[in-house]
């Protein structure tokens, strides 16, 4: 029995991980490991049974939705679901941290195949990134929502605002989130092509769901049929 | 934190995002591309490594390097900026150093050798016997630097070995601003003469130094780590001096010494002008095979059972953290419990015990390899069970050796190894201490 040596990409430590004999019988191409298995069992995934229909957050609801999901209710009447693959606890932020703000691109391969075989197996849809500001692409060099894509076919639809940068997110109450003005539009060449598609928006991490309702009610007003959430953290 | 001084670019190397360039005159700054993109793979100015471009790609034919992303990302997309090291320094009109301590004979010829280094910007190893007093003996070198506007730099690998050389150095030089840097630093950085530092800091400085120390270089992560190499290297001016200090040089170093890369001094006695204690070996084979059947070899119960008899104080090392609770177990059936504790580097109580072993409240504790330096108690031995673990290095074994007799009340004290068998780096530590004492004896016969 070989023991291969690698780096995880997260903790530094070796991966060691036995190449068996029947791996050998096989034939598949060998692909060496990137993270350690120590690492990836901190990352949990949502089981998609235990759900809020609507948002996707994990857990058990006395009814279909959650309690924001009731609020949110309350206030559009626009049809949209969403779905993430991971929750987003301590292990997922550090690794948020590292893969966007410390701008470590190479870490999009630890979950870029996962998350685009989900993408893969929705059929007939049309995947749209949310975008970034140009600000950002200056200084990070890449969306990260886009990094997560592998072999997906998308459209490169929306683009952000030229607005100055207002207060973050965090620092506004769910109040003045909601009255948010649209942080978004629809790049001239892709308005035409919305019409009668199902769109699914893909994002990074839902935290409150507003930038991605924000863009959904964009994309309904160019008549699309359907327009659904898929995001990697929740 | 945006940089808004020009001062603190000098000699550094910085992402030009991190500048606020609107405060600084443009004229002044060297600029350079962070990155060399080569057909399969980069090199990063920063950092001097090469990284496959499938590692290090960014959209839009872009590059960052990995190797380095710790102390924050530098890419195609913004240069380095640099202000040349003008050496900006106050001129003194009596000597900077504050110190008042007296050098033994010994330390005081290693002191003028220092210094020589210094004026002759020679790169040089000064191997000092643990327990030598070898911080003292720079102190006389960096008063002649600061004296002479040179930018002094001490770097060690070990962030523990700064936070203990900064006040040190603070006190020996009153009145001296000095920048302590290091990864869990909070205060901005500031332009000063002296500055101490871990290794790793020195990836942002960019031919500043005249005068660079590096302490400990025997130790993880400086050793075998080309990165900081290169750190070290393009963190002096192409004139400078670069003095190694160690207590247990390892055979690379050794080396360069060979092949006049760099020269060497000796101090091979300890400040109180005693020798090394040496090393008592003794061979229980399969030991760890004893302790599964739950048994002690004999030759160790008889040690232990010597020593609390006399109430001699040590430290027992064992080669892994797994190894502590079946030792522990074994040896609270010979020795009341209350009088010793296990403890290891991320043990939650570590600080906690160490303080009560200082305390007197044990007599001995039992670790791993982590209390192997910096840490020390007066009057004290040691016993390594499994010295022949390929855990223990030769460094980490002369280190562990030289916890003993570090104070003039004491100045010798006992060193047992248990091995299953002799290994390499038993034999080797054997050998290095022997030599060292060799030298010693010469030296103390000549006064
Ligand atoms: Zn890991
Ligand atoms: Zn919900
Ligand atoms: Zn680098």
């Amino acid at each position: 029995m070989n023991i291969t040596k690698h780096n995880c990409l997260l903790c530094g430590n070796n991966i060691k991980r036995p190449v068996t004999l029947s791996f050998i019988l096989s034939f598949r191409p060998y692909v060496p490991p990137i993270v350690c298995n120590q690492c990836l069992n901190q990352f949990i995934k949502i089981n998609p049974k235990q759900i809020c229909k609507k948002c996707g957050r994990s857990g058990t609801f006395d009814h279909y939705e959650c309690h924001d999901c009731i609020k949110w209710s309350k206030h559009s009447k626009m049809s949209f679901k969403n779905r993430s693959l991971y929750q987003y606890n301590q292990a997922m932020s550090d690794f948020m941290h590292q893969y966007k703000f410390a701008g470590n691109y190479h870490l999009r391969n630890v979950f870029k195949n996962e998350f685009s075989l989900q993408l893969v197996q929705m059929k007939e849809v049309v995947v749209v990134p949310i975008p970034i500001t140009p600000d950002t692409m200056k200084t990070r060099g890449f969306n990260q929502v886009i990094g997560l894509l592998s072999g997906i076919e998308y459209m490169d639809a929306l683009a952000t605002n030229d607005r100055k940068k207002e207060t973050p997110q965090s620092h506004l109450n769910r109040h003045e989130r909601l009255k948010m003005q649209q942080p978004f539009y629809v790049k001239e060449q892709f308005k035409s092509k919305i019409k009668n598609k199902k769109i699914i928006l893909v994002d990074d991490i839902y935290t409150t769901g507003t930038t991605i309702r924000l863009a959904a009610s964009l994309i309904y007003k160019y008549k699309a049929q359907s327009v659904n959430g898929f995001t990697f953290a929740r | 934190m945006m940089i808004k001084k020009a001062n603190e670019l000098y000699g550094r190397q910085i992402s030009a995002n991190l500048i606020d360039s609107k405060q600084i005159d443009q004229d002044l700054i060297l600029k350079r591309s962070p990155i060399k993109v080569m057909d399969d793979f980069i090199i990063c100015k920063r950092c001097g490594q090469k990284s496959p471009k499938q590692i290090a790609e960014l959209p839009l034919h872009n590059f960052y390097c990995p190797k380095c992303i710790n102390l924050g990302r530098i890419s195609t997309l913004n240069q380095l900026w640099t202000i040349k090291e003008p050496n900006y320094f106050n001129t003194f009109q009596k000597d900077p150093m504050t110190w008042d301590g007296k050098l033994t004979k010994p330390q005081l010829k290693c002191s003028l050798q220092v210094i020589k280094v210094f004026k002759k910007n020679l790169h040089h190893l000064l191997w000092a016997v643990t327990g030598a007093g070898k911080t003292e003996m720079l102190f006389n070198g960096i008063n002649w630097g600061l004296k002479h506007q040179k930018r002094i730099a001490i770097a060690s690998p070990r962030i523990d070995v700064c936070m203990e050389l900064y006040p040190r150095l603070q006190a020996a030089f009153k009145g001296i601003d000095i920048t302590l840097l290091h990864g869990h630093q909070k205060k901005p950085y500031q332009y000063c003469q002296m500055t101490i530092c871990t290794t790793h800091q020195l990836l942002r400085f960019y031919h500043a130094f005249d005068i660079l120390i590096i302490d400990e270089v025997d130790s993880f992560p400086f050793v075998h780590n080309q990165q900081l190499h290169y750190a070290a290297s393009n963190a002096i001016k192409q004139q400078a001096a670069l003095l190694y200090l160690t207590a247990t040089p390892n055979p690379e170093l050794l080396r360069l010494i060979h092949h006049h890369q760099m020269t060497m001094s000796y101090l091979p006695i300890r400040y109180h002008g005693h020798l090394l204690p040496e090393i008592t070996l003794h061979i229980a084979p399969r030991w760890r095979n004893k302790i599964k059947h739950h048994q002690l070899p004999r030759l160790m119960i008889s040690l232990l059972k010597n020593k609390i008899k006399v109430s001699q104080r040590f430290l027992l090392f064992v080669p892994h953290i797994s190894d502590l609770k079946p030792v522990s177990k074994l040896i609270s059936k010979l020795i009341d419990p209350k009088k010793f504790a296990t403890v290891y580097s991320s043990d939650e109580k570590r600080l906690e015990k160490v303080q009560m072993m200082r305390q007197h409240q044990f007599q001995f504790l039992i670790t791993t390899t982590i209390l192997e330096r910096g840490v020390t108690f007066p009057n004290i031995d040691v016993i390594i069970l499994g010295a022949d673990d390929e855990i223990f290095s030769t460094s980490s074994l002369v280190q562990i050796a030289g916890r003993v007799g570090r104070n003039s009340d004491r100045p010798f004290g006992d060193v047992d190894f248990i091995c299953h068998s002799n290994s390499k780096n038993v034999t080797a530590a054997i050998k290095q201490i022997k030599h060292l004492n060799y030298l010693g004896g010469k030296l103390i016969e000549h006064h």
